[in-house]
């Protein structure tokens, strides 16, 4: 036995969802720091001093500082005991790391784009405008600081804005596709990669009206759908929503319950 | 039945040639001219995942009936598939090291090095556009990329790709000053075949290292990686090449 982790994250779901819902599947207690993204406490001193990248989620673990939420799914299947949510076929375990930089890279990158600009901008832009600035300063890795500003001043140009929309057609028609002879991602096991998917496809659904993005419905992606439908009926997404303070405005009862015609 | 297909010697290709000579398995080379990039790389179209790599057409390499392409992936699947000698750390943290870097070198170094070396070496210039305006087989991010390469670099791109190798050479130094012979400690691993792929264009004079600070530490270790026999070989067997590689990072 080793001490329990440390993990430092937001909401459950996007970048923070990935490494909450592998330690729930892997049946690890850990101690959950929630941080508040959009009160940038990731940029605030305290927290550089644990994770000096700023960035979340983070995690702490036997003294080490461990970032880049899919390698840190990684290491919570290699360090603890538990069901394996690895392949142990070499080829399937290129499919599922395959899958997980297409979404990490192309994929969620994209949706989050046009989340950011419609929610995550907005919902920060109301902030008084020198305070503002100032938190931007504060952010220490230069990628992260454009990002904030363009999310903030609503910068993403309309170009941006329209590839970005292309990309989440695109890549949910690939993962729909994908979905035609295994039930998971990387095949016929549950593995990492659904979990990825999982923490960005969930509110694609949900979001297509909102974001004018007809992305995942039962009429274009029904395998998807399916998908979503068995991920929901597993306990470890009720036990890491559970986490969220902003409430995930999603009915997990009737998403695990959905009935398709 | 093992062959690794390749555009050149590509700093991906490299580091894959390596590791398979690392781990003394046999493998032939198939060397594919750019120009019949998008009917050769329409052969492997069966696979979705390849033919929606985010990386680039090749290197892919095919071991028996299993095709795997994107390089760092591919160093993992030749140390799964093929444990001895082993070459990633026995630990959890020592494989999220790897792992965390490997993201690095992938999302910032290798976007920088492709656009460089388009930039210095490629040369396509507007044979490019005939041959890959068309490329059904290609996406339209990898036709893209390739149809940038048949106009001149801007100096914004060239500035910004010095920028992240800049990154990625002081954080390798970091990594070396303490006195450590391998970037990851007293073992050698595939850190150290996949960055070196990436420094050693610098260093052989294939690409211009003006402007861009090398450490001591980072010298030497150079020098130790070139010395090991699978590496010299590996660098024998095709032409450096720097091709339109992996895009830079959309949100900056």
């Amino acid at each position: 036995m080793s001490e329990k982790p440390v993990l430092y994250h937001w909401e459950p779901n996007a970048n923070s969802g990935k490494p909450m819902l592998a330690l729930e599947e892997k049946g690890v207690a850990y101690d959950s720091v929630y941080i508040d993204m959009l009160e940038f406490d990731q940029h605030r001193p305290d927290y550089l001093e644990i994770n000096p990248m700023g960035t979340i989620p983070a995690m702490v673990h036997d003294g080490h500082l461990l970032n880049e939420s899919t390698a840190i799914m990684e290491y919570v299947d290699a360090r603890f005991d538990g069901p394996k949510l690895r392949p142990d076929d070499a080829a399937k375990r290129w499919k599922m790391r395959w899958w997980m930089k297409y979404c990490d890279q192309y994929y969620a990158p994209s949706a989050s784009m046009v989340a950011w600009d419609m929610f995550t901008g907005p919902a920060v832009r109301n902030k008084d405008p020198d305070e503002l600035r100032a938190r931007i300063e504060a952010i220490p890795l230069r990628e992260r600081r454009i990002a904030w500003t363009k999310a903030i001043y609503g910068q993403f140009s309309e170009e941006e804005l329209a590839e970005s929309r292309r990309r989440v057609m695109i890549a949910s028609a690939l993962f729909e596709d994908n979905l035609r002879e295994n039930d998971w991602v990387a095949g016929d096991q549950f593995s990492l990669a659904d979990i990825n998917a999982f923490n960005l496809v969930y509110i694609l659904p949900h979001m297509a009206d909102t974001m004018r993005l007809p992305s995942v419905s039962v009429e274009r992606t029904p395998r998807t759908m399916k998908w979503l439908q068995r991920m929901y009926q597993r306990p470890s997404i009720r036990r890491t929503w559970a986490h969220s303070r902003g409430g995930m405005h999603i009915d997990i009862e009737a998403e695990a319950n959905r009935e398709f015609v | 039945m093992r062959t690794l297909h390749i555009n050149g010697m590509t700093p991906p290709a490299l580091a894959i040639a390596i590791a398979l000579n690392e781990k003394g398995l046999a493998f032939s080379i198939t060397q594919i001219d750019w120009r019949e990039t998008p009917a050769a790389f329409a052969r492997f179209s069966d696979s979705p995942e390849i033919a929606a790599t985010l990386e680039g057409e090749f290197p892919i390499l095919v071991d028996g009936m299993t095709a795997v392409s994107d390089s760092y992936f591919v160093l993992e699947y030749l140390d799964d598939a093929y444990p001895t000698p082993r070459l990633r750390p026995s630990d959890a943290y020592g494989q999220w090291q790897l792992q965390a870097l490997a993201r690095f070198f992938g999302e910032r170094a290798l976007p920088a090095i492709s656009t460089l070396g388009v930039a210095q070496v490629f040369g396509g210039g507007a044979a490019v556009k005939a041959l890959f305006e068309n490329a059904t087989a290609l996406t339209s991010e990898r036709r893209d990329a390739w149809l940038a390469a048949a106009e001149p670099t801007s100096e914004n791109a060239i500035e910004e790709s010095r920028r992240k190798l800049g990154l990625l050479f002081d954080r390798l130094d970091a990594m070396l000053v303490g006195g450590q012979p391998w970037l990851l400690g007293q073992d050698y691993s595939l850190s150290d075949i996949a960055a070196f792929a990436l420094v050693h264009p610098f260093l052989d004079g294939s690409l211009d290292a003006e402007g861009l600070a090398i450490g001591e530490a980072l010298r030497l270790w150079h020098e130790r990686v070139l010395a090991r026999p699978a590496v010299q070989a590996a660098l024998t067997l095709a032409k450096p090449a720097f091709l339109p590689g992996p895009e830079h990072a959309r949100w900056g």
